[in-house]
C-alpha cells in the first residue's frame, strides 16, 4: 500500500460556500456530542437509571428543537433527516390515490415521497422568478384533495415561498412544507404560518447528517412507517439517534445567533454578486433576490457550462454547487430551472452559492479572485 | 504537469492514473458519463440518471490517489453522435464502428476541451497505442507493442492537434503488467474483468439496442424481407436487416448444400443476400470521410496493411486517395468487406490513418 500514499493531495479549500448542500458542525453540536460520546450510553427505552438518563437527553433535545421552532415537544417526530420526515408525512398521512397539490420546483425527496405513498398529485408551476401563486394552488385544488404539500425555500435557487397566503388560499386542506432549506436562515414558525407539517433537517443548521425533523400540528395523526416498538409517540419505531439528536437540540438553542448572523451572511452574498457582475456582465439571477434567502444565491453566465465551472473552482479550493448533482456527481440540467423556463442549455449553466456564518471576506475574495481564470480557461477551451 | 486522466472505471484506466501520479504529475480523473442507469436507478428519483458503479469505482481509485476525480455529463452527445448514428447505420445495412465516433466525438475533442478548461497539459488515456514525434517535429500514431492489445484501430481518426494533447501511458505495457501495477498500488479494481463489448451493448444484442432507438424517436424497426443467393433465388426470410452482417454466418435459418455467409445487406429492399465462403472475397473496397494522421493523404499507389475490422489481422494492398474517398485494392482477396467498418492503413507500426468502408469492389471494377 506504500505505493497509494497520497502525494497530491487537493488543494486546501480556501472556501467553502455550499451551505445549502450541508452546514460545518457547529462548535455547539460538537462539544455536545463529545460529551456525550465520554457519558455511559444506553438505550432511551432502558427502565434503569442509565436508561432513564438517555432518554432524559433524548427530550431535552427534543425540548431545544421545540423552543427553536416555537412548538410543543409532543408535536416533534425525531427522523433520520427531511426525506424520512417527508415520506412519514406523506404515507403517515395518506391513503394509496389520494389526491395530492404539490409544485414544480420540490426538492426530488417530495416527489419520492408522494410516489411512494402512492399519491395521485399535480405539480403547480412557478412563475419564471421561482415563486409558486397561492391562486395557482388554489385553483388546482379538487373536491379530493386531501394534502397541498409546498417547499418553503427552494433548495437550488433560494426562493423563498408565500407560506401563509399558501395556507389561506386552500381553506381547510391540510398543508405540509419541507422547510429543509429555511431553517436557520429565516424566522421559521410553522404554527404561526398555518401549517399541518414541516419536515426539517439537522445537517442544515449545524447538526450531523442523519437527524431529522418531522414536526406535526397538534391533532394531527399519523400511521407510522416503520412499525416494532412505541417510540416517538407510536410515530417511528426505532432505537432513537440520541447523539444526532443531541447535536441537532444543541444547535437549535443557538438558531437565534445563528439567524441573527445572516444579515451579515446576506452582505458577503450581496458583496459577491457584486464582484461577479463586475466580471460577468452577462451574469443572470435566478429567482428573485427579494424573495430569496439570505445566503443563497443562484445564477448563470454566458458561455459556461455548470459542470466545468464547478470542477475549476474546485481546482482552485473554492466549493460551490450546480444546480442539480447526481450520485454519480455529472451535473444535469436541474428540472428546477427547467421548470423556470429555462431552456436546456441555460438550465446547464445553472449554479448555486450558499454561505453560511462561518464564511469570511477572505472567503468571498478567495472566490472573486479564482473566477477569472476558471472562466478564461473554459471559453478557450470549450467555445 | 497538470493531466486529466479519462477515467472508465476499469483496470487500464485506473493504472494510467497512479502511474501519471506516481510520476509526479497533478491529476485530474474525469469520467463521462455516457447514458442513463439502469432500470432500478431511473426509478429511484425524479432526474435520477447515476450508473455510479463504474463510476464510484473510479472516484474510489481517484480517493486513494489523493486526486479529485469529477464526472462529465456527455449522454446528450453520446446519443447524438454515436448510438442515434450507430442504429442508423444498421438502417442502411451497414454495420458500423461506435467506439471510434466516440474516441472522435467525445474522448478526443470534447474531452480534451475539458481537459484544457480545468488547464490540464494533457489527457491520459488507457489506451494500448503509441504516440511519438518524427524528425520534423511530426505526431505520428504506432501500434501498442503488446499485439494482443493493441487499440490503434480506434484511434485513426486523431488529428496532429489531439495527438499534441493526448498520452497513452499503457501503449508498452502488456496487459499482465498493467494488472500487476494494478496489484502492486493496492488499486480496488485490479482483478476487474476487462469489459470486451461495446459498452452500450453488454449483452452483444446489438438489434434490439437499434429498435430501442428507433422505438424512442416513434419509428418502427425494419419490417421482415427476404434472404435470397446470388442467383437471386430466394431461401428464406429474414426479421429485419439491422439482424445482419456482412460475414455472419449464425441465426441465418436457411440452409444449401454449403455452409452459407452473409454476403451483402440491401437496406432499401430489405433484401439479405447470402453464398458461399468463395464468394465472401472481393478484390477490394471504395471508402468515404477518410482522414489522416498527419493531415495529407498518401501518394498514389502507396502500398500499405489495411485493418477492415477491428480484429482484423491486417492485409496488403494498394491505396489511391481522390479527395477524402479511397479505391483500396487488395494484393489477394480478402473476405468480408463490410460496409460502414472502419479501414485503418498502417505501414510497419505506423498508423497512416482511415476511412469508412463504403462498398466491395466487383471483379470488374477492380480491373479497371
Amino acid at each position: 500500500m506504500s505505493a497509494m500514499t497520497p502525494r497530491a493531495r487537493p488543494p486546501i479549500q480556501s472556501a467553502y460556500l455550499d451551505h445549502n448542500a450541508t452546514t460545518p458542525l457547529a462548535a455547539t453540536a460538537r462539544a455536545a456530542i463529545n460529551a456525550y460520546l465520554d457519558a455511559p450510553g444506553a438505550n432511551p427505552s432502558s427502565v434503569h437509571t442509565l436508561g432513564r438518563s438517555a432518554k432524559a437527553a433524548l427530550e431535552a433535545a427534543r425540548r431545544q428543537v421545540a423552543v427553536a421552532l416555537d412548538v410543543r415537544p409532543a408535536e416533534v417526530v425525531l427522523t433520520s433527516g427531511a426525506t424520512e420526515a417527508l415520506h412519514l408525512a406523506v404515507g403517515g398521512m395518506l391513503g394509496a390515490g389520494a389526491h395530492v397539490v404539490t409544485t414544480a420546483i420540490e426538492h426530488p425527496a417530495m416527489y419520492g415521497a408522494l410516489d411512494a405513498a402512492g399519491a395521485s398529485s399535480v405539480r403547480v408551476a412557478p412563475s419564471a422568478d421561482g415563486r409558486v401563486l397561492p391562486d395557482d394552488i388554489a385553483r388546482a385544488v379538487l373536491p379530493t384533495t386531501r394534502l397541498v404539500a409546498v417547499i418553503g425555500a427552494q433548495n437550488e435557487i433560494g426562493t423563498l415561498q408565500p407560506l401563509s397566503e399558501i395556507v389561506r388560499a386552500v381553506g381547510e386542506i391540510p398543508v405540509l412544507c419541507d422547510a429543509t432549506q429555511m431553517w436557520g436562515k429565516v424566522a421559521l414558525r410553522p404554527r404561526e404560518l398555518g401549517l399541518d407539517a414541516v419536515a426539517l433537517s439537522g445537517h442544515k443548521v449545524g447538526a450531523p447528517a442523519g437527524i431529522g425533523v418531522l414536526w406535526l400540528a397538534s391533532g394531527r395523526c399519523i400511521t407510522p412507517l416503520q412499525r416494532g416498538g412505541a417510540h416517538e409517540r407510536g410515530r417511528r419505531a426505532g432505537t432513537e439517534n440520541l447523539l444526532g439528536a443531541i447535536g441537532l437540540g444543541a444547535s437549535v438553542a443557538e438558531l437565534g445567533a445563528r439567524l441573527g448572523s445572516m444579515a451579515r451572511v446576506r452582505a458577503l452574498r450581496d458583496r459577491l454578486l457584486e464582484g461577479l457582475r463586475a466580471l460577468e456582465p452577462s451574469l443572470v439571477v435566478h429567482g428573485d433576490l427579494d424573495h430569496t434567502l439570505p445566503n443563497t444565491l443562484a445564477f448563470r453566465v454566458q458561455d459556461l457550462p455548470a459542470d466545468a465551472v464547478l470542477a475549476g473552482l474546485d481546482l482552485a479550493g473554492i466549493c460551490i454547487s450546480a444546480g442539480s448533482a447526481c450520485a454519480s456527481g455529472a451535473v444535469e440540467a436541474s428540472p428546477v430551472l427547467r421548470a423556470l423556463g429555462l431552456s436546456d442549455s441555460e438550465a446547464r449553466r445553472g449554479l448555486r452559492v450558499s454561505l453560511g456564518p462561518e464564511n469570511t471576506d477572505a472567503e468571498v475574495d478567495a472566490a472573486l479572485r479564482a473566477w477569472p481564470d476558471v472562466a478564461r480557461r473554459i471559453r478557450e477551451a470549450e467555445t | 504537469m497538470r493531466v486529466v486522466v479519462a477515467m472508465s472505471g476499469g483496470v487500464d484506466s485506473s493504472v494510467v492514473a497512479g502511474l501519471m501520479h506516481e510520476a509526479g504529475h497533478e491529476v485530474i480523473g474525469l469520467t463521462m458519463k455516457l447514458r442513463d442507469g439502469t432500470a432500478a436507478e431511473a426509478a429511484g428519483a425524479s432526474g435520477s440518471c447515476c450508473s455510479a458503479d463504474d463510476t464510484q469505482d473510479a472516484r474510489t481509485v481517484c480517493d486513494a490517489l489523493g486526486v479529485p476525480h469529477y464526472v462529465v455529463d456527455y449522454r446528450d452527445a453520446f446519443r447524438k453522435a454515436v448510438i442515434e448514428p450507430f442504429a442508423r447505420a444498421y438502417l442502411q445495412g451497414e454495420t458500423p464502428n461506435p467506439c471510434v465516433l466516440c474516441n472522435d466525438h467525445l474522448k478526443f475533442s470534447a474531452l480534451i476541451g475539458r481537459a484544457r478548461a480545468l488547464g490540464a497539459d494533457a489527457l491520459a488515456t488507457g489506451h494500448y497505442a503509441r504516440v511519438q514525434r518524427d524528425a520534423v517535429g511530426r505526431y505520428t500514431l504506432h501500434t501498442a507493442s503488446d499485439p494482443t492489445r493493441d487499440q490503434s484501430y480506434f484511434l485513426f481518426g486523431l488529428d496532429q492537434r489531439a495527438l499534441s494533447r493526448v498520452m497513452f501511458p499503457l501503449g508498452d505495457m502488456p496487459k499482465t503488467e498493467v494488472r500487476a501495477h494494478a496489484r502492486r498500488m493496492g488499486l480496488e479494481v485490479a482483478e476487474k474483468p476487462d469489459s470486451e463489448d461495446i459498452c452500450f451493448v453488454p449483452d452483444g444484442d446489438y438489434a434490439r439496442i437499434v429498435e430501442d432507438v428507433l422505438q424512442a424517436r416513434g419509428e418502427s424497426a425494419p419490417g421482415p424481407g427476404q434472404i435470397v443467393d446470388t442467383h437471386g433465388q430466394v431461401l428464406g426470410e429474414h426479421a429485419g436487416v439491422h439482424h445482419y452482417t456482412v460475414g455472419q454466418r449464425r441465426g441465418l435459418g436457411v440452409a444449401r448444400g454449403e455452409r452459407l455467409y452473409v454476403l451483402q445487406v440491401d437496406a432499401p429492399t430489405a433484401t439479405v443476400t447470402v453464398g458461399g465462403r468463395a464468394e465472401l472475397a472481393s478484390q477490394g473496397f471504395m471508402a468515404r470521410d477518410a482522414s489522416w494522421v498527419d493531415g495529407d493523404a498518401p501518394t498514389a499507389g502507396t502500398r500499405c496493411v489495411v485493418r477492415i475490422r477491428s480484429r482484423h489481422r491486417g492485409v496488403s494492398c494498394l491505396v489511391s486517395a481522390d479527395g477524402r474517398t479511397l479505391r483500396v485494392l487488395f494484393d489477394a482477396p480478402e473476405e468480408a468487406v463490410t460496409r460502414g467498418q472502419a479501414a485503418v492503413f498502417y505501414v510497419g507500426d505506423r498508423v497512416l490513418g482511415g476511412a469508412w468502408i463504403d462498398r466491395a469492389l466487383s471483379e470488374r471494377e477492380a480491373a479497371q
